[in-house]
């Protein structure tokens, strides 16, 4: 019996030590001249992050901070919730759906960055230069040639008896390249949406949460079609065999995702912001993009690899209307439910 | 000075009096938190503005339904598990239960994964079928339905009723029982009249409780319950995150919170009559198969939860040590992908921060448990003391972890254990109250008599006869943290990351076949502490 308490004790102790070590690993020093907020994929050991952060320390002498809240939502909604006492001085992510939100919430600063006339007129998302773009990537309906043999030929088409079930979509209440298509469906339906997503809805075999699981589900065979971006052609071209996954063209036109960065208003390291969103828009940053976001660069010259070839850029883009977004939403919620 | 020493020295001597307002902090001040915005422009007017629009009503009606559906079908296939680890004994058995870690362990992402690689369209029991009598489509097609999602919970969550149902049978008085034998009564009336009266209670709690782990689920319902479909979580998330309107998403919690509670309430109500006084319980010993009837059932069970249950979760091994080709098409069998997570810079420290964490967040939640159990014991009654220890499980950590990221300003680790924590300690309160419950009063008398002070008694005298219970629970917490991402998705800590973050960014980031080598690991620890447990805690 007298050995019980002293393991009881030993075992207190233990935890206690688990206790004091856990809490002196996350306080941190303030130490970082420049706190920069971006999302989860851009900041993961596959994603631009771990290149190019360096590459500016190193160029710069500024000791960065990146600090993840989730993906591109939450980096926004994180700033909004900080806006009276702003902890991050630059925002990674914000793409043209998520900027009327942010500029509405007033938590972005302008500033126009050196190198900007070298961004094309299109990806320019704001005339004040609260948002520098800084990538760039068309949706588009992503095509598995072995498991599909007629592939269909435009959004239309989609609604055929011939594609029931065979389409994995993202929700979009939940998923960017979600809300991206049902802005797609919007601007070539405009009053006729709830009508296109009613015939649309047999075709869909399961809306899910992100991109990541959608797309999971259509390698793993799931549906031969799927809401995804040009460049992931790209991307199976560079680590598999090119030519089963293929980028679909529709004569409708196709909606460009633009990813922009910006400094927050009343930042604490402002000069160092700017030195960021410059460095933004040099070589060195922009030709990491390719192969770790995915996405074009949005600075024009920059050399892309071999395996791009596989990315064609879509011969009409669209323009979608961000603003009226949250009611196209609602519109196709509405739709979908109330069959 | 005695004026200041007395009530301290009051405090020190009701432990219960200092830790339970304390437990109640770290689990009130988040939700509080969590809650505020709702007074943005009025807490009414908010309310109001939630209850008017379509897709709320509409999201609880959907989110009641599958919760109450797939409970219904989580009893149906969890009685006949739980009568066989209360009465029988068979080899396998410890595995059978074992497999309760799964629901508390297996984070839904994994248990979503292994259904389509199993029940998809291209899974596994399609290929076999269509290869076996040439379909031409898929036969199984189930699965991206209201049926799909209550398969995928009820299968996930069969455990839980199977282990609380199991528990209550096996300690069912047998002398009632033997006693009604005795007086002429049949086998079937037995069973109507004395055993399922006893068991009842237990199947009620663990109805109450599928039904809310059910309706807080996220991912299962989003991927498999068609397009479009929308429960209260789901609306919850849109408002807060594309919308940007907290009073709004606040407005969805708390009706979403409310609406648990009442499921918690009747949780409580039959959780406290399954935790009675058990001191004139006498275990009765599991018997071998009577009859070969009983073993050919027996059989048929065993292969129905192989082939509909066990198939998921091994078709998650499956793919993990499935090498793929260039052109993704599976290249033969391997330990590469566990290779290649193992080198993962970062590994180890995930390996190290999961056991700090689940070693912290176990620690608070068995030292909440035993406080409570021992204050517990002495309160009766009183809707705080009945609800205080049960509210955590109608909360759902997401909100917890918000709460305490609004509450101090940034992510911190020790909030996050706190949140792992509360979401255990109701289950780890369980493994103890048990003990302590047994435990005979008069030796803490004893000692209180011998000049021990109340302290001194609670620590020398409930303490060590309660350990091995303590053990119990402490594991079980550490296994749900070690499981848990939730907390730390929904408010990351920069730089630290554990085994289950790790699986997530791998699912992520599109990398399936390591994340399921991830899940296999995770699953392996989890389920070997719980058959560690269970061996400890006498069950064979």
């Amino acid at each position: 019996m007298r050995t019980r308490p002293v393991s009881i004790k030993g075992g207190l102790a233990v935890l206690f030590a688990a206790l004091v070590a856990l809490s002196s690993s996350c306080v941190k020093k303030d130490e970082a001249q420049l706190v920069i907020y971006a999302y989860d994929s851009f900041a993961s050991e596959w994603g631009p992050g771990p290149i190019v952060i360096p590459a500016f320390e190193a160029a710069t002498g500024i000791k960065v901070e990146l600090v993840v809240p989730g993906d591109a939502g939450q980096v926004l909604a994180k700033a909004i919730d900080e806006k009276k006492k702003p902890i991050a001085d630059v925002i990674i992510g914000i793409d043209g759906n998520l900027l009327p939100k942010a500029l509405s919430a007033g938590v972005l600063a302008p500033y126009a960055p050196r190198g900007r006339e070298t961004i094309p007129r299109k990806l320019v998302l704001d005339d004040e230069w609260r948002l520098t773009p800084y990538d760039w990537s068309s949706f588009c309906i992503m095509w598995d040639s072995e498991k599909l043999a007629v592939p269909p030929a435009s959004l239309e088409a989609l609604t055929g008896p011939e594609y029931a079930k065979k389409l994995i979509l993202m929700d979009p209440r939940t998923s960017t390249p979600g809300l991206g298509f049902v802005a797609w469906t919007a601007a070539i339906y405009g009053d006729g949406l709830s009508d296109y997503w009613k015939r649309l809805s047999p075709s869909i075999l399961t809306m899910s949460p992100g991109w990541d699981t959608g797309y999971g589900l259509f390698t793993a065979g799931e549906a031969p079609l799927v809401i995804s971006y040009t460049t992931s052609a790209a991307y199976h071209a560079e680590y598999e065999t090119a030519g089963r996954y293929k980028a679909l063209e529709f004569p409708e036109g196709h909606p460009i995702q633009i990813e922009g960065a910006g400094i927050v208003a009343k930042a604490r390291h402002r000069k160092a912001a700017e030195a960021f969103i410059d460095f933004m828009l040099t070589p060195e940053f922009q030709s990491a993009l390719p192969t770790t976001n995915w996405m074009y660069p949005a600075v024009e010259g920059i050399a892309l690899p071999a395996s791009y070839e596989y990315s064609r850029i879509p011969g009409k883009t669209l323009t979608a209307n961000a603003a009226g977004l949250d009611d196209a939403v609602k519109t196709v919620l509405d739709a979908l439910q109330n069959r | 000075m005695t004026s200041v020493k007395a009530p301290l020295a009051r405090l020190a001597a009701r432990p219960g009096a200092v830790l339970f307002p304390a437990f109640g902090l770290i689990l009130l001040v988040p939700l509080a938190a969590a809650f505020i915005p709702i007074f943005d422009g009025g807490a009414v007017g908010n309310l109001k503005r939630a209850f008017s629009d379509p897709r709320f009503l509409r999201s609880f009606g959907y989110g009641v339904s599958q919760a109450a559906a797939s409970a219904a079908l989580a009893a149906v296939v969890g009685l006949p598990g739980a009568f066989l680890l209360a009465k029988r004994r068979f080899p396998g058995k410890r595995i059978l239960s074992a497999l309760s870690a799964v629901p508390f362990c297996v984070p839904p992402l994994i248990i979503a994964i292994g259904f389509v690689l199993y029940y998809g369209r291209e899974g596994f029991l399609n290929r076999t079928l269509q290869s076996a009598f040439g379909f031409s489509e898929p036969p199984i097609r189930f699965l991206y339905s209201f049926a799909g999602v209550v398969m995928a919970h009820g299968f996930y969550n069969f455990p839980v009723v199977m282990r609380l149902v199991g528990d209550a049978w096996a300690s069912a008085p047998k002398r009632h029982e033997d006693a009604a034998r005795l007086l002429g009564a049949s086998e079937a009336r037995v069973f109507m009249t004395v055993t399922l009266p006893s068991i009842l209670p237990a199947l009620g709690a663990a109805l109450s409780l599928v039904f809310l782990m059910c309706f807080y689920s996220f991912v299962i319902v989003l991927l498999f319950g068609g397009p479009g479909v929308g429960t209260p979580e789901v609306e919850l998330y849109r408002a807060a995150r594309f919308e940007f309107d907290r009073p709004l998403a606040s407005s969805f919690a708390l009706v979403e919170t409310l609406v648990a509670m009442l499921a918690l309430a009747a949780y409580g109500a039959f959780e406290r009559r399954t935790v009675g006084d058990r001191r004139d319980a006498e275990r009765s010993v599991p018997s071998r198969f009577r009859n070969g009837g009983e073993v050919f059932a027996s059989f048929l069970y065993g292969a129905f939860i192989v082939v509909c249950f066990v198939g998921p979760l091994a078709s998650i091994f499956v793919e993990s040590i499935t090498i793929r080709t260039a052109a993704r098409s599976a290249g033969g069998f391997g330990w590469g992908n566990y290779a290649s997570l193992f080198a993962r810079k970062g590994f180890g420290a995930a390996i190290v921060n999961t056991i700090l964490l689940g070693l912290s967040s176990a620690a608070l939640a068995a030292a909440t448990g035993f406080a409570l159990s021992v204050g517990l014991k002495r309160t009766r009654s009183g809707i705080v003391s009945r609800l205080l220890p049960l509210l955590p499980l109608g909360v759902s950590s997401v909100v917890l972890a918000y709460g305490w990221n609004a509450a101090i300003g940034r992510p911190s680790v020790l909030a996050i254990a706190m949140v792992q924590a509360v979401s255990a300690y109701p289950f780890a309160l369980r493994a103890i109250q048990s003990s302590v419950g047994l435990s005979d009063e008069r030796y803490a008398e004893a000692a209180r008599s011998l000049g021990s002070s109340r302290l001194g008694a609670t620590l020398r005298v409930r303490l060590p006869m309660a350990a091995p219970s303590i053990a119990s629970g402490f594991a079980l917490a550490f296994a749900m943290s070690a499981g848990d991402a939730n907390a730390m998705i929904a408010a990351p800590v920069s730089g630290f990351e554990t085994l289950a973050l790790l699986l997530f960014r791998l699912a992520g980031a599109y990398r399936l076949d390591e994340a399921c080598a991830a899940a296999v690991i995770l699953a392996l620890a989890t389920g070997s502490i719980f058959f560690l447990k269970d061996a400890r805690d006498g069950l064979s």
